[in-house]
């Protein structure tokens, strides 16, 4: 028996042999195997660092307990969770996390499925140029809006200079100012733009020929929406719906300028302030409650898109809906209403940012009060364009962002090559899991993982903490699921057959790369690292705890501004970051040739 | 060129059922074969086992005494070494490269002077209609050009072993036509082996000089294509070939049937678990009343050229095909006779019962 086994058996020295033809033949599999072990370390190692330091005593904690530095410990647990303090640290910020997170998601979504219903399906006017700008917020850094909200409202508790409203005479009360009122506001209006793209998309998908049978049979148009449309919309609106929940359980900006003076902590600001006041074991268990909560999101997701199926619509011949024509009255209001919500959420915002930085004496509208002072400098105080402050975090944030978006967006479509050359394999579901692991992780418990692993020397890797290399990392590896996913997409659509090709006829790997493969993705390339460029230059949560004084970027120097009282210079550092955002959003479209919808991943 | 063989050839995939299982088979020189079969029945992947770009689990790839691949020595000879040309099914022609930057590629990848690939350029432009199109970018191409492009490209480098993966499957009904034929006129103008992969049946009768007809990653019969539809080897074959395809009823359903085409055939009803009907070989006869076999007709779909008549015999539809006009109309009965050389039996197995001749 054993000699017949032996004998239909390869050969070992054989089938090393084919071994190595099957790498050399496919270089999909050192690819694959470089990435994933990079990739394992990136992305897995600084989790369980995280999972090691919510369980481990630090050096201070030992000495006042009594144990030795890297005992197993449940204390900081039992802190969050169950000890007198556990109200002020968890408990609390749970709810008022949980009481912002469901507000602002459901104004979000009414504004988004209103004015999309509104753009695509009727006759108001300016509709196209309302598709554009309504998605105005979305290019903004997070914290703009409530940036210009404290503008406006500041009152006297907070040092610097008045609030608009206070110069005009008005003291605005504490819950207008401050707390989860202004919060939930600030956030529907920063996160409606990405339920309107979502649900204008869904709406355009949705074919025509499903609505014209309905009106074959009678139907009005109230009773197309309510029996056809908005059921078909109801998979869109869950992953609206989760979308916007984890985002605002990540969020940091709003509760950071908006709440702390009154002391409204939120799950991300008080995992910030205990990591800046050296508490990491409660810091790192408040990023796992975080991640828990992401996967949680990520699960209900994956599941709600197994058993929604039966939504997804048929692919029709997708004409452009007839778009309702409106009474005149209905058309008036119904515009205004739409033009409204630009003002409120998009202009407003920016000019309230630019006055502020044109009046010398903030709500003084005299012309004799403007000035550029703040632009320029005037009395030894330097301006926008002299500060060295907002030098370097412009040049810090191009920097960053950049480096960031050129590794993000090459590293993406080597994902992308790895998994469609090796589809099937186990490396190619590694590859395609791991990559999408980060995105289940809020920023702020991803840089707190980062900030555990990377504090400290480790093997070969230096401490990185103060360095811009540690930031350009972090960025990287919280992008990657975005980029390694329009990498995987873009090489799906190119497929295999275009590379083996060019293997029949002789073309070796850099060969194919650079007369193949090269010139068919660059559109997508240049998408793989614009897109990340701009969140890394609208990122806060992710960056906050990571900076020092000389990594400082645009959107956490506006925040040091506003933290010492100067209002105006903090607006104008946030103007840079949304006209450098706009621009890059308007390269964008030229390259692609296309229109923004439903591109902007992060 | 010498013959191609493939000796227990095995592919699996993941953990799945093997693609190719156990394959042996000898392509002749200078044929123009077909692999015909149902999709996901290995024939694909066959074929791009012989082009390189599949590995193979075990099993042995030689074309005459140059090894491509054997496990038992561990050899794999790289693609580009095994001197043959593959044209893939969406053609896969660069979209950033003109027509002409298409075609020279191979050419430029073993780095041949500008002059002489010009010259090559142009006679294959000649030989496949493509004069004065080089400068065009294959989205400007109708999807026939595109085609002739894919041709050109796979020719420019080699002309001895043609490997085509489904190549009319993008083709409009009027353009197949027109490449079927110029596809013949080609591999008679080369001399070359061809093996194209097809699962429409039509392609391959018509087209091939050999057809093997692959099922399950086995091969089920191989032959000259009139052989293979005369001389079914198994149920799958008889039932895959011809278009319509054959009536197909079990040996017990009806016994009057049956009971004919065991008589036909000269065999035992016994041994008989299947039997097949081609519809040509059905003949229709306006006076029922002296025919053994009677049926009536319930559809008549004229195609032109023939009748296709829908037959309703006991419980069980059938179809006829008939080049002469209907004897009877819609609901009317009329008598059917079966012509011996279109009705074959087979066995549990599915292999076809030999008939007494």
């Amino acid at each position: 028996m054993t000699t017949l086994v032996g004998a239909t058996r390869t050969p070992l020295r054989a089938r090393l042999r084919l071994f190595g033809s099957r790498l050399a033949c496919e270089p999909g599999h050192l690819i694959g195997v470089a990435l994933a072990i990079a990739l394992a370390y990136l992305v897995l190692a600084p989790m369980l660092a995280v999972l090691g330091s919510s369980t481990q005593l630090t050096r201070m904690d030992a000495a006042r307990l009594g144990g030795r530095h890297g005992d197993l410990t449940l204390a900081y647990f039992e802190r969050v969770f169950t000890s007198p303090m556990s109200d002020h640290i968890f408990w609390t910020p749970l709810a008022n996390t949980l009481s912002v997170a469901a507000m602002a998601t459901a104004l979000a979504v009414v504004f988004g499925v209103v004015l999309a219903a509104l753009v695509t399906s009727t006759n108001i006017w300016g509709r196209k140029a309302l598709g554009f700008l309504l998605i105005i917020p979305y290019m903004l850094p997070s914290q703009a809006i409530a940036t210009a909200w404290i503008t406006v409202f500041k009152n006297r508790r907070t040092a610097g200079p008045a609030g608009v409203l206070e110069a005009l005479g008005f003291s605005p009360p504490d819950w207008l100012a401050y707390g989860q009122f202004p919060i939930v506001i600030c956030l529907a209006l920063s996160y409606f733009p990405f339920a309107f793209l979502l649900f204008s998309n869904g709406l355009n998908k949705i074919d025509t020929q499903l609505e014209e049978a309905a009106v074959t049979l009678g139907a009005r148009t109230r009773t197309i929406w309510v029996r056809i449309l908005l059921p078909l919309l109801i998979p869109t609106t869950m992953s609206v719906l989760l979308l916007t929940v984890a985002r605002t359980l990540g969020t940091f900006a709003a509760p950071y300028v908006l709440g702390t003076p009154v002391g409204y902590t939120l799950l991300s600001t008080s995992l910030y302030s205990h990591l800046r006041s050296g508490a990491p074991g409660v810091a790192a268990v408040l990023a796992i409650v975080l991640a828990v909560f992401g996967i949680a999101m990520l699960a209900f997701d994956v599941w709600m898109v197994r058993n929604w199926q039966r939504f997804v619509t048929v692919g029709g011949k997708g004409d452009k809906r007839q778009r309702a024509k409106l009474r005149p009255m209905a058309r008036i209001t119904q515009t205004a209403l739409a033009w409204t919500v630009f003002l409120v959420a998009a202009l407003g915002p920016l000019l309230v940012m630019l006055q502020s930085t044109l009046l010398r004496e903030p709500g003084v509208f005299r012309l004799d009060n403007v000035s550029l002072a703040y632009w320029f400098g005037f009395a030894g105080q330097p301006g926008v364009f002299t500060s060295p402050e907002i030098f370097w975090a412009l040049f810090n944030s191009l920097t960053i962002a950049g480096t960031a978006a050129i590794i993000c967006g090459v590293l993406g479509l080597a994902v992308g090559y790895a998994v469609v050359r090796l589809q099937g394999s186990w490396l190619s579901g590694f590859l395609r899991q791991v990559s999408f692991l980060p995105y289940l992780m809020p920023g702020m418990a991803f840089a707190a993982a980062f900030l555990t692993l990377f504090a400290v020397r480790r093997g070969p890797i230096p401490a990185l903490y103060g360095s811009i290399s540690l930031l350009v990392l972090v960025m990287v590896v919280t992008y990657l699921p975005y980029a390694s996913r329009s990498g995987i997409s873009a090489m799906m659509q190119v497929g295999r057959e275009p590379e083996e090709a060019g293997v029949v006829l002789g073309a070796g790997f850099f060969a194919r790369m650079l007369r193949i493969i090269g010139p068919l993705q660059k559109t997508a390339l240049v998408t793989a690292i614009i897109l990340p460029f701009i969140s890394g230059m609208k990122e806060l949560s992710l960056v906050v705890m990571l900076v020092t004084p000389g990594t400082e970027m645009l959107t956490t120097q506006s925040l040091r501004f506003l933290d010492y009282g100067f209002t105006q210079l903090a607006n104008a550092t946030v103007l840079i970051i949304g006209i450098v955002v706009m621009l890059m959003v308007l390269l964008l479209q030229r390259v692609t040739k296309s229109n923004l919808a439903g591109g902007l991943g992060g | 060129m010498p013959d191609i063989r493939l000796t227990s050839v095995t592919k699996t995939y993941g953990d799945k059922s093997r693609a190719v299982d156990d394959l042996t088979v000898t392509f002749a020189s200078g044929e123009f074969i077909c692999l015909l079969g149902p999709s996901g029945c290995g024939k694909t992947t066959t074929l791009r086992m012989i082009a390189g770009l599949e590995m193979p689990d075990s099993g042995e790839i030689s074309v005459g005494d140059k090894i491509f691949f054997s496990s038992q020595s561990g050899q794999f000879l790289r693609p580009e070494k095994r001197e043959l040309g593959l044209m893939f099914q969406s053609y896969a022609l660069w979209p950033h490269m003109s027509v002409e930057q298409n075609i020279v590629f191979g050419l430029d990848m073993k780095h041949m002077p500008a002059a002489k690939k010009a010259e090559r350029f142009a006679e294959l432009a000649k030989l496949l209609h493509l004069e004065g199109l080089g400068g065009r970018f294959p989205r400007e191409l109708s999807g026939g050009q595109q085609q002739r492009v894919a041709l050109a490209r796979m020719l420019a480098v080699s002309s001895n072993l043609l490997l085509l993966d489904e190549p009319l499957s993008n083709l409009d009904a009027s353009l197949r036509l027109e490449m079927r034929a110029e596809l013949k006129r080609l591999h008679h103008a080369l001399g070359c082996t061809v093996i194209f992969v097809t699962h429409d049946q039509l392609e391959a009768m018509t087209m091939a000089t050999s057809i093997t007809v692959m099922n399950n990653g086995r091969i089920e019969q191989q032959g000259a294509p009139m052989d293979v539809y005369r001389r079914p080897a198994s149920r799958f074959v008889a039932k895959f070939v011809g278009s319509p395809p054959m009536n197909m009823f079990k040996a017990g359903e009806l016994p009057l049937l049956s009971g004919e085409v065991a008589r036909t055939l000269g065999i035992s009803a016994a041994g008989m678990e299947t039997f097949g009907i081609r519809p040509e070989a059905i003949r229709l006869s306006a006076d029922c009343d002296s025919a053994v076999l009677r049926a009536r007709v319930d559809t008549i779909q004229p195609t032109g050229a023939d009748w296709i008549v829908g037959l309703v015999f006991g419980n069980r539809q059938l179809f006829a095909l008939t080049s002469e006009m209907p004897p009877r109309d819609i609901g009317a009965h009329v008598g059917i006779a079966l012509k011996a050389d279109g009705v074959h039996a087979f066995d549990k197995t599915g292999v076809a019962v030999e008939r007494v001749s």
